[in-house]
């Protein structure tokens, strides 16, 4: 830690101190150039309680992520989260296959994977009705279940197992809750009129 | 090789990554941060770089968190008196 840096960071950084090692401090320097936090961070205003709830953007923030943001005027914003939210779900299927989206056998899962909107649907409807019906790929014997007389059930080849399953299911159901939080901001944020709409 | 061609991204699991499974908690982080950033703050101005801090921070903090967890599993818990 320096003195120079603590000068030159004063308030301005989380910390307020500069980490100098071996000459270079690069990163917390960085970060001290930023604005304050105390003007980025969305402070929760009185004033905003009485303003209408944004229902029509709630609506279309779940039909399809970040454009209830895009509806309100916030476009680069919107952007943004459409591209987190997204690129979450798309990162999930493409780590743990369709299979990770599955309405009936990891209901619990779905009930979060289900805040992305009808993408997540979609998803449950190619994975039920084409790799479970065999349509893609081939449905093969399970191991027959434990204690059970009944038939084992078959299942898709392309059906995900390993940790590439779990790691798939999370991304998918963090998409969904992440999506929850873009669509509570929607919600409640403040339109933008004219001039100010695109920021 | 053939596990390889015959891979259908998006319809079946991705198995690129083995053992190493545990490094895409770095992109899922970077996800989270990108949606955080973008409903939490007041401004987007150095949106990126707040997105990037956010996602370098996390990640290294779960790391010292498994980390930890990795010496209180190997090395406090053997020595822990057993009744």
């Amino acid at each position: 830690m320096t003195e120079s840096g603590l000068d030159r960071c004063g308030s301005r950084g989380f910390f307020g101190v500069e980490f100098d090692v071996m000459g270079r401090s690069s990163v917390l320097r960085a970060y001290c150039s930023l604005p304050r936090v105390e003007d980025t961070v969305a402070h929760a205003d009185a004033s905003n309680l009485d303003e209408p709830l944004n229902w029509r953007a709630t609506f279309v923030g779940w039909i399809f992520p970040g454009m209830g943001q895009i509806l309100l005027g916030h476009r680069r914003r919107g952007v943004y989260a459409m591209t987190g939210v997204v690129g979450l779900f798309l990162g999930g299927i493409f780590v743990g296959g369709v299979d990770c989206v599955d309405r009936r056998e990891d209901a619990l899962w779905f009930y979060a994977q289900a805040g992305v909107g009808p993408i997540a649907f979609g998803a449950d409807w190619v994975n039920s009705s084409l790799l479970k019906t065999g349509r893609i790929g081939e449905l093969v014997d399970s191991p027959p279940p434990f204690m059970s007389r009944d038939a084992p059930p078959k299942v898709s080849t392309f059906k995900s197992v390993t940790p590439m399953n779990e790691i798939g299911t999370l991304y998918c159901a963090l998409a969904g809750l992440m999506n929850i939080v873009v669509i509570l901001d929607a919600l409640k944020r403040r339109p933008l009129e004219g001039s100010e709409r695109e920021e | 090789m053939t596990t390889l061609v015959a891979y259908i991204p998006f319809l079946e699991p991705c198995g690129m990554f083995g053992v190493y499974y545990w490094v895409l908690v770095a992109p899922l982080v970077f996800g989270i941060a990108v949606v955080y950033r973008a409903t939490h703050d007041a401004t987007l101005a150095g949106f990126w770089s707040r997105t990037g801090l956010f996602t370098i921070k996390s990640t290294f903090a779960m790391g010292l968190l498994a980390l930890g967890m990795y010496l209180f599993v190997y090395f406090v818990l053997p020595i822990l008196p057993a009744s």
